[in-house]
């Protein structure tokens, strides 16, 4: 079942300039979330992952463009309908810790969402607040603290804790571990991994790591530039069917945990990101190791290579030959289309 | 090869202390470094470990309430603990540089970038200014940035985090060191972005063959960048080994936690 669709999604932060001038964050997103999948975000800082999340979340006023939540266009939706509908999806923040307010216990940052929704009794508050704790991994005694007491592993647990307190069905994890010692990080990720299991939650991951989300994630969209240029189950990831010039050079500058295997030569593409480039062509193209002239003059739109994979790429069948030799000796495999 | 490191910790203890005068942290407690040239040492550890304040003792940075209780730092076999301030001064820059983790809060926001290096190359010769800007122009070459010209006119607010880091290694290479300090030197940075600097370190570590100190709590840099390792835990040394000894056989237990907790 679908649970979020977004069609046609952008969002322009100055749409008041002439429209040469207009500079797009996300443009024309056409995304859909599974009930009980992980799906993962990976780009680049500034490539519109997290405006893409809040644009779902309606925390951000969209430009262009619906959200359906179970198949209900939530993009016209107002105070009481929003309201009602905020105890279903959440958030985790990247550094929880600026997330809370700092004169508040644990136990009453987790307690105010709660408040917000549901009258209830002070026991019974504090007893919802014990439960969704031990369901993190933190003891009781956690609730009288302030965040300032807390290490950054903890404070994530008391983020995730606050954003489950309502029974959500879709969380979106926005970089929930990217702030972490690489120690806590295991944990934390577990415990994400966990919880979805035993409460049947759907997660839009959002992370500029393809590497740690690779172990999350059911499907990866890769974004660049605002747009969508793959999207791939993870086993085609791990079996090295990538196809996207920009997935490949993602995917290759990960750094290998094996000193026996680095290599020479880490960095697949060219220059940086550009910012304020509109073109006719893909937005990929300047910075792609194959850029040929059709990729100057027309934009690739998302197609199907097989069921479960889009890519948008004009040379996507050529690429077949060339992004498999960088991946690994697995040229004839996915051969679709 | 033990009397060619060109920097040598040895039993270096830095504390911190409380108003009353005692004790309260031994942020570094008896370490001993040893960095080749031509090779990258890396220092591991998880944060607040004693990593960075281990690097600021080397150039003698530690500021109350802080201090070096005692140690040796060698720098090809002088004593740079002993030096003054004003010897300091010739030493850090221009024998021992530094690149910190966040170019944009160690480079000078109001400043244009051609400033702040040829600043970096005045500070320790007696050059003209015109030559100041031209192997400034030169070293911004150097670090692999393609206008230099235009990068020279720029403020940080106008460059990407990596391009602000190449300028920041670019100044550390001002005055060619004989050690490179590069204090977590990608975490604050995307990864493509990383594994271009890190490319990049590496390309110039074989040029100038300049040593290199590479702190980092990311084991992925190790492996990828490192030829020997120091794991640090608490403010002591507690496991040391080349590259491929500490990730095929790691002695230590807590070794062998943090290479668990990568894979």
């Amino acid at each position: 079942m679908k649970l979020i669709e977004t069609i046609g999604l952008s969002k322009c932060y100055n749409e008041d300039s002439p429209a040469s001038h207009r500079i797009y964050a996300v443009s024309d997103v056409n995304l859909t979330i599974l009930k009980g999948e992980t799906l993962g975000l990976v780009g680049e800082s500034g490539c519109g992952k997290s405006t893409l999340s809040r644009m779902i979340l309606r925390l951000e006023k969209i430009t262009s463009g619906q959200v359906l939540f179970k198949g209900e266009d939530i993009t016209g939706y107002r105070y009481g309908h929003m309201r009602r509908l905020r105890k279903d999806i959440q958030i985790i923040f990247q550094n929880s810790g600026s997330s809370f307010n700092p004169h508040f216990t644990v136990e009453q940052i987790i307690t105010e969402p709660l408040a917000n929704y549901k009258k209830m009794s002070r026991t019974a508050y504090r007893e919802q607040v014990v439960q969704v704790l031990e369901k993190v991994g933190l003891d009781e005694e956690y609730a009288f603290r302030y965040p300032s007491q807390l290490s950054g592993g903890q404070r994530q647990r008391v983020g995730i804790a606050r954003a489950l307190v309502l029974n959500p069905e879709f969380v979106v994890c926005d970089e929930p571990v990217s702030s972490l010692d690489f120690t806590i990080r295991g944990q934390v990720l577990r415990l994400l991994g966990n919880l979805k299991s035993q409460l049947g939650l759907t997660y839009l991951f959002i992370s500029h790591d393809l590497s740690a989300v690779k172990r999350m994630c059911d499907r990866i969209a890769v974004m660049y530039m605002g747009s969508i240029v793959e999207v791939i189950p993870r086993e085609a990831v791990e079996s090295g069917k990538a196809r996207h010039p920009y997935t490949v050079a993602l995917l290759s500058a990960a750094l290998t945990t094996d000193p026996r295997k680095r290599r020479e030569k880490k960095v697949l593409l060219k220059g940086e990101l550009e910012r304020g480039t509109a073109s006719d062509g893909c937005l990929f193209n300047n910075r792609c190791l194959y850029a040929e002239p059709v990729c100057k003059t027309a934009k690739p739109a998302l197609k199907f290579v097989d069921d479960h994979h889009q890519v948008a790429c004009h040379l996507f069948r050529g690429m077949q030959g060339k992004g498999c030799r960088l991946q690994g000796p697995d040229p004839s495999a996915g051969q679709s289309a | 090869m033990e009397d060619q490191a060109v920097l040598s910790i040895r039993d270096l203890r830095t504390y911190f202390y409380d108003s009353r005068g005692n004790v309260a942290v031994k942020a570094v407690d008896g370490v001993d470094i040893d960095v080749y040239k031509g090779r990258i040492t890396a220092l591991v550890g998880e944060s607040g470990c004693g990593k960075s304040i281990t690097s600021l003792s080397v150039l003698g940075l530690i500021e109350r309430p802080g201090k070096i209780v005692s140690g040796q730092v060698l720098l090809k076999g002088r004593d740079i603990r002993k030096c003054s301030r004003e010897e300091m001064r010739g030493v850090r820059g221009r024998e021992i540089s530094m690149v910190f983790q966040d170019p944009y809060a160690a480079l000078n926001p109001v400043m244009k970038i051609g400033w702040q290096l040829s600043e970096a190359i005045l500070a320790h010769e007696k050059v003209s200014g015109e030559e100041a800007r031209e192997r400034s122009l030169r070293l911004l070459q150097k670090v692999g940035l393609d206008r230099p010209e235009k990068i020279m006119k720029s403020y940080t607010f106008q460059l990407s985090g990596g391009m602000c880091q190449r300028v920041m290694i670019a100044i550390a290479m001002a005055s060619n060191p004989s050690v490179l300090i590069a204090d977590e030197p990608t975490t604050a940075l995307d990864l493509t972005i990383q594994a271009e600097i890190l490319e990049e370190l590496n390309r110039l570590k074989k040029e100038s063959g300049m040593g290199v100190l590479l702190i980092t709590h990311d084991l992925g840099v190790v492996a990828e960048m490192a030829d020997d390792v120091y794991v640090m835990k608490a403010g002591k040394i507690v496991e040391k080994g080349s590259v491929y000894g500490i990730f095929e056989n790691p002695r230590h237990s807590y070794t062998k936690e943090l290479l668990g907790s990568i894979s």
